[in-house]
């Protein structure tokens, strides 16, 4: 072998080293130190996140019952339990208003919903309040009715007119026949 | 030209380095060298992270109960949020009927009387669509409807003998002329207007049609 094919035959030798040397050893080594690196950041960054929510995990609670209280939220069991109290509050309400209430029932709601009948909906998101559809028929002046609608549109729970019919009556022309649908929202927590 | 430097050995200026230089045992060792710095220090590296990484999962796993203590928590409270800022926006939204009463009895004028007041939601009012131009085949997006509700008052009115002015027509220019009426009705319209003897008196029974727009929840997020 001649000095020249001597030196071509240990450079191809020591190319093929490095090159073995590189793919066998340092491409693994730096393609699991890629794959670590994000899954620390993320657990790093997890951990973080959770010391801080955790921190303000006292603040939370005091919002939650802040809202709670606000909204008279009620776990969602319990929603139509409410209802006594909610028709004792209307008929207090139609008391003070003048309104003479003859029958005050949940009513079906006028166009009801396939999907959740009794729950607020729009555009297919559904809403987490649940609505009682109330029907209220009496006999009051235009001005009680006026007055009684007042006080319900500034109730809490909110409520909101949804159908309203006052009619006059030959017999009485001081009191008309009232018939009134209105709609509770009641704020419901998970549980 | 043959130049001679006369300075002695060590006052001389140090040749630069030249890669034509380096010899290829030199030029080996320096290769074989790095190559052991690399992968040596990304060794080290790798075990770190290794490392690490098992004591953050582990700490990560720890916590598991704080974690579901945490999302539980986030979870109720955004519940309750949602549902105060959806019903912030049912109050907003939906139409109220104590201001429409008062105006509609603030605008009744002598002669006139209301037999019947009605209240009830028509239909889902779909909003304009968008030009079609060019957009075949494409959906539109999914647009929330306003409800339309109509406010329908029956009356009577007298019809007033000679030239005096109608009580009717009065109605209406002093609906009209309320300045919460705008705000309140989207339009009003006269209609079935039928004329009837009342005794001795003449008088027409009327209808007046109001439209009150509800927004949707959605479309005013």
């Amino acid at each position: 072998m001649t000095p020249a094919q001597r030196r071509l035959a240990l450079g191809c030798g020591a190319g093929a080293l490095v090159i073995g040397w590189v793919t066998g050893v340092i491409l693994p080594q730096a393609a699991a130190v890629a794959a670590l690196r994000p899954n620390v950041r993320q657990l790093q960054q997890d951990l973080r996140d959770l010391r801080r929510q955790t921190a303000e995990l006292p603040q939370w609670t005091q919002r939650y019952e802040a809202l709670r209280t606000e909204l008279q939220a009620s776990p969602r069991l319990l929603a139509q339990e409410r209802l006594p109290a909610l028709l004792d509050q209307l008929a207090a309400a139609a008391k003070a208003a003048g309104l003479a209430v003859e029958m005050a029932r949940p009513a079906g709601p006028k166009t009801p919903s396939k999907s959740a009948p009794n729950r607020g909906a729009a555009d297919g998101a559904a809403l987490e309040y649940a609505v009682i559809p109330l029907e209220i028929l009496g006999r009051a002046g235009y001005h009680d009715v006026g007055r009684f609608v007042e006080a319900l549109e500034a109730a809490q729970p909110l409520c909101r007119v949804e159908a309203l019919s006052i009619e006059a009556d030959r017999r009485d022309p001081l009191h008309h026949r009232v018939a009134l649908v209105v709609r509770a929202y009641l704020a419901v927590t998970p549980l | 030209m043959i130049l001679v430097n006369l300075l002695p050995q060590g006052l001389r200026r140090a040749r630069r380095w030249s890669f034509a230089a380096v010899t290829v045992r030199q030029g080996a060792v320096g290769v074989v060298a790095a190559l052991g710095v690399v992968t040596i220090g990304l060794g080290f590296w790798r075990v770190g992270l290794a490392s690490a990484h098992r004591r953050l999962d582990a700490e990560w796993k720890g916590l598991q109960a704080t974690r579901s203590q945490v999302a539980e928590a986030r979870d109720r409270l955004q519940t309750l949020e949602r549902q105060a800022g959806q019903l912030t926006r049912v109050r907003a939204t939906s139409p109220q009927w104590a201001p429409r009463l008062n105006l509609l009895s603030d605008a009744l004028v002598p002669g006139v009387w209301f037999t019947r007041l009605t209240v009830e939601p028509v239909e889902a009012k779909r909003p304009a669509k968008a030009s079609s131009k060019g957009k075949k085949g494409r959906t539109p997006p999914a647009v929330a409807a306003d409800r339309r509700i109509q406010l329908l008052v029956a009356g009577t009115a007298l019809i007033p003998d000679g030239g005096a002015p109608s009580p009717l027509a009065a109605l209406l220019r002093s609906l009209k002329q309320q300045p919460e009426f705008t705000r309140s009705f989207e339009a009003v319209e006269l209609k079935d207007v039928e004329r009837r003897k009342l005794g001795p008196l003449d008088v027409s029974d009327f209808v007046l049609r109001f439209d009150v727009r509800e927004p949707s929840v959605s479309s005013t997020r």
